[in-house]
């Protein structure tokens, strides 16, 4: 089910009512809570509701093995066990094929030649979100941070929890499972937080995402017959459709999620004004990147020893990230061209400045920051590194060839993401700011605000489209 | 909890009511378009009825659409006819007309959502289900309506859209596999029913029906392909005779098959001179 298709316009306000409905019982509440995680996913294919479930099992029993074991040599095996488990899922049903294909391309080439087949499986949906997802639980048992729950609706409902079960945010049991744990009550501003939240989300989503999304696909599907004026305009277009797509639908998610009294984790906060790469990769996808840091980075040794250390671990863990989005080299070589751009900043010890809010002054930084990721975008877009490359080389040397038609109503549209995105800059979500000054003080104001952005919304809805981070 | 709910009823009633406002202004708008455009001439069909013909030296109305299947265009006259209730129809007829891809347009990926966004009113719902999803297609609709819409036009009715600048010699390769879309059957199963349709309407309604050829470069003339060319002609002879004589040089052309501001302003002269024969 998507978040923006009418089918979940009718199924959130009945999980709502219900919801809040049973708010004497806590059980009654989670059983919903999952129930409506299943139906949502099952929508989709309810055939992958297995593969769910079967983490959820598997997750449960050997955190609590792991929590029961005193032998360091037992809980290591536990552990393991669960990695291969997850790894394994995702090693079948998204990197099988990947892993094959190179096989068989490199055997061929020195002459060798393979009978293997490639495996016909369609991804399942969110399958890189809710499997890092239990990893985390049970890396954290094992680490004594967090006790296991005993309790497998609670848990069954952290792994599927449908607001961010298909795209993130990647949630740590840590934060949300205490969450589920507890009872909630219902709070007036957190839910209207939540709303407004959700109604900037459907905005990037709806009104910009969506409207970029088919001259993005013009530039890259055919990039020899634009003009470079035309294919550099595409590419700052994908930058920021990638950006509302899924931004927009973490804060949808997030937002959703507070009208449950459930809090998710910040996502993004607002990237496009990093003064650099390593601020850019703190206001990206954080979920993600702090996963990776707390998982993979930091137990490799992080950044301290020396300087060939350091720089090994950045590299594997940019190319891990790339590789995490899917299996293609163009995410790997998305990952490397961020690698290298994070690396001077970590050699030189800069990669921790820019801590506080940028400001005007620091726009030359923010247009450079903007540009350099903007290039390595074009190789998460396209769908072959030969693409990104003639596409890169459409850039430098086309002469000629079509204009992109951008109509004036899409750079009205982008204004505005610019200037409630700056203003919100400070604020955990953009639309906080509405809990200030003038605009606390007058509701007619607030109002009118909801109702332009409903009203765009209204105006572009038109054909369903599903957000870019489903298929990693 | 009574007052979050209470709120958002709130917002919702006031985004109603905004919208209850443009659609009534919208509405107001286009009676008032219908009451200023009674009578005289009506120029119906697809992209070369909207950019080949100048209503202004006709004294007439263009409601030419690009894309515009024939099936479609015969139900407009049916609307046009009933509220506009005009002396004379000029229908531009061509023969990607007759193209089978014309009968995709309103399932097809590239042209459903428009066909939707702009027709949906004229067409019973069951017509659109038979088609397309009627939620995307009403969608699509909707979003339209939501604009408010000073000039009155109902979006199915199209308008006069000239054309600047001269042909440039596009490969009629590309435009003859766009109208006549090897994907799909290469002659429409409606477009002779549609025209059939057409000509009753005119009959019954006593509206004189004059049918123009859109004027071609030779070279996209040649490549049409045969299967269509043939029912292009059996469909002329069902057609009352008018012929427009005017010579038209390529720098007249905006591309293979569309004039420019300048063709269109020399070829509607030479229609209006045809009309005055009538």
């Amino acid at each position: 089910m998507l978040f923006n298709s009418l089918s979940f316009a009718v199924f959130l306000p009945i999980v709502f009512c219900i919801y809040w409905a049973l708010r004497k019982s806590l059980r009654g509440q989670n059983t919903l809570l999952l129930i409506a995680s299943y139906i949502f996913y099952g929508w989709w294919d309810a055939r992958f509701l297995s593969l769910i479930f079967a983490s959820t099992v598997v997750d449960f029993s050997l955190g609590l093995f792991i929590a029961n074991s005193d032998s360091i040599k037992r809980r290591k095996l536990l552990l393991l066990a669960s990695m291969v488990f997850n790894l394994s899922l995702l090693g079948v049903f998204k990197y099988y094929n990947f892993f094959l294909e190179n096989f068989i391309e490199l055997t061929s080439s020195i002459g060798v030649q393979t009978s293997l087949k490639l495996l016909s499986v369609v991804l399942p949906v969110g399958i890189s979100f809710y499997t890092f997802q239990t990893m985390s639980y049970t890396i954290d048992i094992y680490r004594k941070k967090l006790n296991p729950t005993k309790d497998f609706v609670a848990f069954a409902t952290f792994v599927g929890y449908f607001p961010q079960l298909v795209a993130g945010p990647i949630e740590r049991a840590s934060n949300l499972l205490p969450q589920i744990i507890k009872p909630r009550i219902f709070d007036y501003s957190k839910s209207v937080d939540g709303l407004r939240q959700a109604l900037w989300g459907f905005f990037k989503k709806v009104v910009i995402a969506d409207v970029v999304a088919p001259l993005v696909d013009q530039t890259f599907t055919d990039p020899l017959s634009y003009e470079a004026s035309a294919l550099v305009a595409g590419a700052i277009l994908f930058s920021i459709q990638i950006y509302c797509d899924f931004s927009g639908y973490s804060d949808i998610a997030i937002g959703i999620s507070k009208l449950f009294g459930i809090e998710l984790k910040q996502n993004f906060r607002t990237p496009y004004f990093s003064r650099d790469i390593a601020e850019f990769w703190r206001r990206w996808h954080i979920s993600l990147s702090t996963w990776f840091r707390d998982y993979l980075y930091i137990p490799m040794g992080g950044s301290r020893g020396s300087i060939i250390l350091k720089v090994r671990n950045t590299l594997l863990i940019f190319i891990v990230s790339g590789f995490w989005h899917g299996a293609n080299w163009t995410f790997i070589i998305w990952g490397l061209i961020n690698a290298l751009l994070f690396l001077p900043l970590l050699i030189a010890d800069r990669n921790r400045i820019n801590l506080d809010l940028p400001s005007f002054e620091d726009l030359h930084k923010i247009a450079f920051t903007f540009l350099i990721t903007t290039l390595a975008w074009v190789f998460f877009r396209a769908d072959s590194v030969s693409q990104a490359l003639e596409y890169i080389n459409g850039i430098i040397i086309n002469t000629g060839g079509d204009t992109l038609k951008i109509k004036w109503s899409l750079l009205i549209y982008i204004t505005i993401l610019l200037f409630g995105d700056w203003v919100g800059r400070k604020h955990d979500f953009t639309l906080n700011f509405l809990n200030e000054g003038i605009f606390k003080q007058h509701t007619f104001l607030r109002f009118a605000i909801y109702i332009s952005l409903a009203y765009l919304i209204l105006l572009n809805i038109g054909s369903q489209q599903s957000f870019i981070y489903f298929q990693f | 909890m009574s007052k979050f709910i209470s709120r958002f009823i709130l917002v919702t009633l006031i985004l109603a009511t905004v919208i209850g406002c443009v659609l009534i202004y919208n509405n107001w708008q286009i009676q008032k378009f219908i009451t200023q455009h009674q009578g005289g001439i009506a120029i119906i069909g697809d992209s070369h009825a909207a950019t080949n013909i100048n209503p202004e030296i006709l004294n007439a109305s263009n409601y030419g659409h690009t894309a515009e299947p024939l099936l479609i265009t015969s139900h407009k006259l049916k609307w046009i006819s009933t509220h506009l209730n005009p002396d004379t129809v000029v229908l531009v007829v061509s023969p990607n007309n007759f193209s089978g891809y014309n009968d995709h347009k309103l399932s097809n990926e590239t042209w459903s959502s428009e066909m939707a966004m702009r027709y949906f009113s004229l067409f019973p719902w069951d017509f659109w289900a038979d088609n397309t999803s009627i939620v995307t297609a009403f969608g699509h609709y909707f979003r339209k309506q939501i604009i408010p819409n000073p000039s009155g036009r109902p979006e199915f009715l199209g308008k006069h859209t000239p054309k600047h600048g001269s042909n440039k010699g596009n490969n009629i390769e590309i435009v003859i596999q766009r109208h006549f879309n090897p994907e799909y059957e290469m002659v429409s199963t409606n477009a002779l029913t549609a025209l059939e349709n057409i000509v009753q309407i005119c009959k019954t309604d006593s509206i004189a029906l004059v049918a123009v050829e859109a004027p071609l470069l030779e070279a996209y003339r040649e490549n049409v392909p045969e299967e269509v060319a043939d029912v292009f002609n059996q469909a002329i002879s069902i057609l009352p005779d008018q012929d427009v004589t005017v010579a038209l040089t390529p720098d007249l052309f905006f591309n293979s098959d569309h004039l420019n501001e300048e063709g269109a302003e020399t070829y509607t002269y030479a229609l209006k001179e045809a009309l005055s024969d009538i």
